[in-house]
């Protein structure tokens, strides 16, 4: 039934000095290294990464379904999730009708998105603009340009660190005022994605054959998102997420006191902002105009001040800012009746807020 | 952290560089531990102190059965490892198992008793240095080998990083002296080894990977699809399966080559096996060599009758199943693994080996020896005999309980992959590539990776056997 293991090769002993091998190997290992180099920059020629592959969760289904019906939306939402699970387009729309606005939106909103890769999105859907496109609304938190190091071998973060977007990126950390050794961690949080991308991890497979679509539940979740036009509604219970907020509710109302007081220092309003933030807000402003609509920033009612958004508004880096992070101001926005969780609002409380903006743009 | 991580290759290339140009053994051999320590502490540091307690258990128990005379003494001894390090696989591996069963048969019996479950996470690659460390003991026990009075090298030999966490099972007696004398870099077959990583790396992250979502969607919900689309997962499973553990063995073996250590071939064309016996010779090579040893032998083997080899073989199997994964559809799957053995010996024993059956059963026994294997796998993949049987249905009677279709396709691409198969089977193609100009081989080493890379997922897909 059993055997005695076999060594797989014998060892062979070659007469010939240590430094010998050792050179002979350096040559062959660079030789080896300049081949892959080739071959992979070759292939990336020959099987480019489409701009946005078909299998980006939360990304592909909302830019597939845009592609065949652009033309029908003339105020799209650009965001993270305080978008994607904030603006309810049929409520914006129908609170435009009421104050006489013809609306029709699209949420673009993504979970999870930050400043640099929420950019880049936005620059690839305005690349062919619907043709009546009014209003960009723009959500963008000014973070610090991370890149979680732990999603870099993911579709979402290879597919958009081509070399022109990892130069934006980099350009926009080196002129922030993080520390150096922030600094360097944060470009590498994205050079290891580029490398990803030129080195065409799974392209073939992946992006030019998709061997894998989305799991049952990614489908049903693209389904209810298109079927809402890019809206996700947080309700129940069960979200981790909501249950911490359950169990932490009295940290959560410090946060808003807090808020509450840093939003009355009329001083913090003065942060400076970077040249790599002020660059960003000026690219995301002249996309949008480029595209024949108007750039309107939003501010939700987050934990977070976001002074840098105030700052770039007294510079007139951006046009118009919406700010609604402000708990003194609006209290509905942070009475827990509204909240699903510490910085997301549940469905009755994006209602509110979606009609709000519709109110504060358009009039009523 | 896995082998086909590029954070392994970054890992392994400072390990390689700093490995060789150190001069002494003892040096090499410390960087070695530490290197093994930070590569199975990337999963979970915790975990460390198990790995560490059980080689201090081991270093400790066979210095005292090598210093003790009489026999009870030294059973004594071997009985302290044996506790310790079956009990500590018990607790974190077989705990609920046993707990879960004993609540339902005394429910079956009429005899409610509370659930006792413990919340446990199994520490990764247990089973394989438990069985690594046992053999080591048992050898001593046996006088098949000197107890290593070297702790450095006891603790590098149990812990050493490539084959850590997934195997092959080595044996102390062939380990342990490759730690006697340094390494020669000279001794390197570093071309040889080369490509033994590239082929597991073909295996694992360009075959086995990417089946993994194709098979997770026909055993999650196989009443959903047609009889098709059964013999399409049960294959890929069976590809899966070999291409993850044998890619991962390749790979650890190639790893451990770079260093200069030799580690046992663990798989050799299993499926091209032309019976059941024969696949046990070729798959899991150093377990199967293992239960041997310590397990089939010490029942009595062979040499108490049929009966009692019958007997041997079944339990042996069972064991072997359960070694797998706490579950009785791993026993179930031993078992239909120890029946099949058993009847092979019998048809063996029966038939004349001049008869024209015995004569072609080289031919259709692949054939064969393949459907029943794949049969078993069922079994072994399957989360439970419901769903088992689900399958079972489709994949032997044919029935189509849904409509769902897995791609046709994929039945070229087997094909294709069962040539690879042959092909990997016969070595001649590696001699003529050891054979080439040393540029040229450089040369065609970079770009078959850069082509192979094209073909992985993005996302990482942990190895089937580190859960074992």
């Amino acid at each position: 039934m059993l055997t005695k293991p076999q060594y797989n090769y014998a060892p062979r002993y070659r007469p010939r000095s240590r430094v010998g091998y050792f050179r002979q190997y350096l040559k062959q290992g660079a030789i080896a290294l300049l081949a892959f180099l080739l071959t992979a920059s070759l292939l990336n020629q020959i099987i480019p990464s489409p701009a946005i592959p078909p299998n980006i969760v939360f990304i592909s289904p909302k830019y597939a379904h845009y592609q065949a019906h652009k033309d029908d939306y003339n105020a799209l939402f650009f965001g993270s999730s305080r978008v994607y699970n904030h603006i309810v387009p049929e409520a914006f729309d129908e609170a435009a009708a009421a104050s006489g606005q013809a609306v029709h939106s699209f949420n673009f909103g993504i979970p999870a998105q930050r400043a640099i890769s929420g950019y880049v999105l936005l620059k690839e859907v305005l690349r062919t603009p619907p043709k009546d496109l009014k209003w960009v609304f723009i959500e963008t938190p000014l973070d610090p340009g991370y890149e979680p190091i732990q999603n870099a071998r993911t579709n979402r973060a290879i597919y958009w660190h081509n070399a022109e977007n990892t130069r934006i990126a980099l350009r926009y950390i080196f002129t922030s005022n993080e520390s150096p050794l922030r600094k360097a961690a944060l470009a590498v949080s994205h050079l290891l994605p580029f490398a990803y991308n030129e080195f065409n991890i799974g392209r073939l497979f992946y992006q030019w054959i998709p061997v894998q679509n989305f799991t049952d539940e990614e489908q049903a979740v693209s389904k209810q998102v298109l079927d809402n036009r890019g809206y996700y509604p947080l309700t129940g219970d069960a979200d981790p997420n909501r249950q911490n907020f359950l169990a932490h509710i009295t940290r959560y109302r410090q946060s808003v006191t807090t808020l509450t007081e840093q939003k009355g220092d009329m001083a913090r309003r003065a942060t400076p902002i970077s040249e790599g933030q002020r660059w960003l807000l000026r690219a995301l402003v002249d996309q949008v105009y480029r595209a024949g609509a108007e750039p309107i920033f939003i501010v939700p009612p987050t934990l977070e001040p976001q002074y840098e958004l105030h700052r770039a508004r007294q510079k007139g880096y951006i046009p118009t800012l919406l700010s609604y992070n402000d708990p003194a101001h609006y209290p509905e926005f942070y009475d827990l009746s509204h909240r699903h969780d510490a910085e997301h609002l549940n469905e009755a409380g994006s209602r509110q807020f979606t009609q709000q903006i519709a109110r504060d743009v358009f009039g009523g | 952290m896995i082998f086909t991580e590029f954070r392994f290759l970054l890992f392994f290339a400072i390990i390689f560089g700093l490995y060789w140009t150190l001069q002494r053994n003892t040096l090499r051999k410390a960087l070695i531990l530490v290197a093994s320590y930070l590569f199975y502490g990337a999963w979970d540091w915790r975990f460390l102190s198990i790995l560490i307690g059980s080689t201090l258990v081991d270093y400790y128990v066979s210095l005292k059965i090598a210093d003790t005379h009489s026999p009870p003494g030294r059973r004594g001894w071997l009985l302290v490892s044996l506790a310790t390090n079956l009990g500590v696989l018990g607790v974190f591996k077989y705990f609920n198992f046993f707990a879960d069963s004993a609540t339902h048969f005394l429910g079956w019996l009429g005899l409610p008793v509370n659930d006792v479950t413990l919340s446990l996470v199994l520490p990764v690659g247990i089973s394989f240095y438990t069985f690594q460390t046992l053999s080591y003991t048992l050898d001593v026990y046996f006088g098949k080998l000197a107890p290593e009075r070297n702790l450095l090298n006891l603790a590098c030999f149990i812990a050493f990083f490539p084959q850590l966490v997934a195997g092959p099972i080595v044996r102390a007696i062939d380990f342990l002296p490759q730690l006697q004398a340094a390494r020669r870099f000279t001794q390197v077959d570093g071309r040889a080894c080369l490509i033994l990583f590239l082929v597991g790396f073909f295996k694992k992250a360009c075959v086995s990977d990417n089946l993994a979502p194709l098979v997770d969607t026909y055993f999650s919900a196989p009443q959903d699809h047609t009889a098709l689309s059964a013999w399409i997962g049960v294959l890929s499973y069976a590809i899966q399966i070999y291409c993850d553990f044998s890619g991962y063995s390749d790979m650890a073996i190639a790893v451990a080559g770079l260093l200069g250590y030799e580690l046992c071939l663990n798989f050799d064309a299993p499926y091209f096996a032309s019976s059941i016996t024969a696949f046990w010779r070729r798959w899991h090579i150093s377990l199967s060599a293992w239960l041997k040893d310590y397990l089939y032998i010490p029942l009595g083997g062979n040499r108490g009758g049929e009966l009692l080899t019958y007997r041997n073989l079944l339990l042996t199997m069972l064991l072997g199943g359960l070694w797998h994964g706490a579950a009785w559809t791993f026993v179930f799957w031993g078992g239909l693994h120890g029946m099949a053995l058993i009847v092979h010996r019998e048809w063996a024993r029966r038939v004349n080996a001049y008869s024209l059956l015995a004569q072609t059963a080289g031919v259709w026994g692949i054939g064969l020896t393949f459907y029943w294997v794949c049969f078993t796998w069922v079994f072994f993949r399957a989360d439970s005999f419901a769903n088992a049987l689900t399958v079972v249905r489709s994949f032997v009677l044919l029935q189509s309980p849904g409509s769902q279709q897995l791609p046709v396709a994929l039945l070229g691409a087997f094909a294709l992959l069962a040539g690879l198969h042959w092909a990997f089977a016969h070595p001649q193609w590696k001699q003529q590539l050891l054979r080439l100009p040393g540029q040229l081989f450089a040369t065609g080493y970079g770009f078959a990776t850069a082509a192979l890379i094209t073909l992985m997922p993005t996302g990482y897909v942990p190895f089937i056997y580190f859960q074992f």
